[in-house]
């Protein structure tokens, strides 16, 4: 048995010589119980395999990623949090406690990460987002869980060694994104997904509906049966990715829900004052000055309760 | 020690702290419905291998056994969350039956317990074999290891896996 599960190990290691073949070959014939034991082995062997796919794979490489997180206070927390949830929520698609905490890569609220992925590509995690890197031999993928990713692809350092080059993409619940030699930003939100392309292309393959090409300049939003008409995207490396927050007459209503997701608590906007325009950079590293800029900047006040707990009212009310 | 002492023992280890053994699991986990299956659980374990503890560690030996399960619970609610997030990535036609995917769910917890009780380097050797499809000299190369070494800790895994694959086999007819 032992040597079986030898034989097995050297099978697995993508590097067999023919005279290792051949001795294996002359391992099994020399003996009936060889043969018998070789197939017991193989037989678990393959159920183990089987759990080796993409979509197994992926359950088991997120199991682990959460064992190396999580110390045993969180891992007892979580068990709290499943049950408390129940049985529907979590087996429901992308209930978000569960995605966040798989997730291999994430950031918190106001956090912003940059990382540089096996293959050379630059990858930049938004506030309070998470991902997971799946690379195989076929593929480079990246599942995005929660908020934006911003992604300049590498060429795959595998095509420099004469092997094919893998395709790279950011999936998310809505569909695929391909890149094809780029610079590109995907946010996921509840609804749908959106996707801005900086430089080359993308393919946007919504998980219903056939897909579509967008070029360099373009950006669109897609769901999983469309991708809507695009339109342009603004050049250049999202501005997030440098920490800032470019207005470019953006109604108060959606610069406050904007801002709102880089800081913990609550941020509301009074509706009296809600369609003000906003123009202006602002930083997301510190929202309270952003706030306090904002309020010298139109004719509103910030009324903080806690930090935590913020309304922007109009200057009279 | 005659059965019936056993027994005994047993029925008041269970009059005398289920109820306690309830109400510590149910501020662990937060939630009434589990805390009441993992403490019948707890006791239905104890009864099987037959060593009821001495009264005065009861709850001790209680709520370790009770931890034990509480963990088996979450990797079990993890390693099924993590399954049914990949297939939600599948379009639907390539979905498996709930019967199959119960058997899947089975084999990974299976698979996901044995790799928990490795070394982190010798779980990570395999994963980076089975799962990203790394050559031996690779593995070697990306752990900083020999590639003797590598071979060593993935016999290890197979050995492992082979047993507890087989162990199933008896238990589930498979």
């Amino acid at each position: 048995m032992q040597r079986a599960l030898e034989w097995q190990v050297t099978f697995w290691s993508g590097e067999v010589t023919p005279r290792e073949r051949a001795a294996f070959d002359r391992w099994l014939a020399q003996d009936a119980d060889h043969a018998r034991a070789w197939n017991q082995v193989q037989r678990t062997g393959q159920r183990v395999q089987s759990l080796t796919g993409p979509v197994e794979g992926e359950a088991l490489r997120a199991a682990d990623a959460a064992r190396r997180t999580s110390t045993r206070r969180t891992l007892l927390r979580t068990v709290g949090l499943f049950t408390a949830a129940g049985v529907a929520a979590y087996t429901a698609r992308n209930a978000p406690p569960v995605q966040s905490m798989l997730a291999e890569h994430r950031t918190r609220r106001g956090e912003r990460r940059d990382l540089l992925l096996p293959d050379g590509t630059r990858l930049v995690l938004d506030t309070d987002s998470a991902i997971d890197l799946r690379f195989t031999a076929q593929a480079r993928d990246v599942l995005l869980r929660a908020g934006e990713v911003f992604i300049a692809t590498a060429p795959d350092p595998r095509s420099a060694e004469g092997r094919p080059s893998r395709p790279f993409s950011v999936h998310t619940r809505h569909g695929a994104v391909q890149a094809i030699g780029t610079r590109f930003a995907v946010r996921l939100s509840d609804e749908r997904s959106m996707v801005s392309v900086d430089e080359g292309a993308v393919r946007v393959q919504p998980r219903l509906a056939s897909a579509v090409r967008l070029e360099a300049g373009q950006r669109a939003w897609f769901s999983e049966t469309a991708v809507e008409p695009p339109t342009a995207s603004i050049p250049g490396d999202p501005a997030w990715t440098r920490g800032l927050l470019v207005a470019e007459r953006m109604r108060l209503r959606d610069f406050l829900a904007e801002l709102g997701r880089y800081r913990s608590g609550v941020l509301r906007c009074d509706p009296a004052v809600q369609d003000l325009i906003v123009s202006g950079v602002y930083p997301l590293d510190d929202t309270d000055l952003a706030l306090s800029t904002l309020a010298h900047a139109l004719p509103v006040r910030i009324d903080s309760v806690t930090r935590y707990w913020v309304t922007v009212r109009g200057q009279a009310g | 020690m005659s059965s019936g002492d056993t027994t005994l023992k047993f029925h008041a280890l269970y009059s005398d702290h289920h109820g306690w053994l309830q109400g510590w699991l149910r501020r662990r986990v937060g939630h009434a419905g589990d805390a009441a299956d993992l403490a019948h659980d707890t006791f239905l374990r104890i009864l099987l291998t037959g060593r009821t503890p001495e009264a005065e560690q009861s709850r001790a030996h209680l709520t370790q056994v009770a931890k034990g399960l509480v963990i088996d619970l979450h990797r079990r609610r993890l390693v099924e969350a993590a399954y049914l997030d990949a297939l939600s990535h599948l379009p639907q036609a390539q979905t498996p039956s709930a019967e199959q995917r119960a058997l899947i769910i089975e084999d990974l917890l299976l698979v996901d317990r044995v790799l928990g009780a490795l070394p982190a380097k010798v779980r990570q050797a395999f994963l980076l074999s089975q799962l990203d499809g790394l050559t031996y000299s690779q593995i070697a190369q990306t752990l900083g290891i020999s590639f003797a070494t590598v071979r060593k800790y993935m016999l290890r895994t197979a050995q492992s896996l082979h047993a507890a694959m087989l162990a199933s086999e008896g238990v589930n007819g498979r």
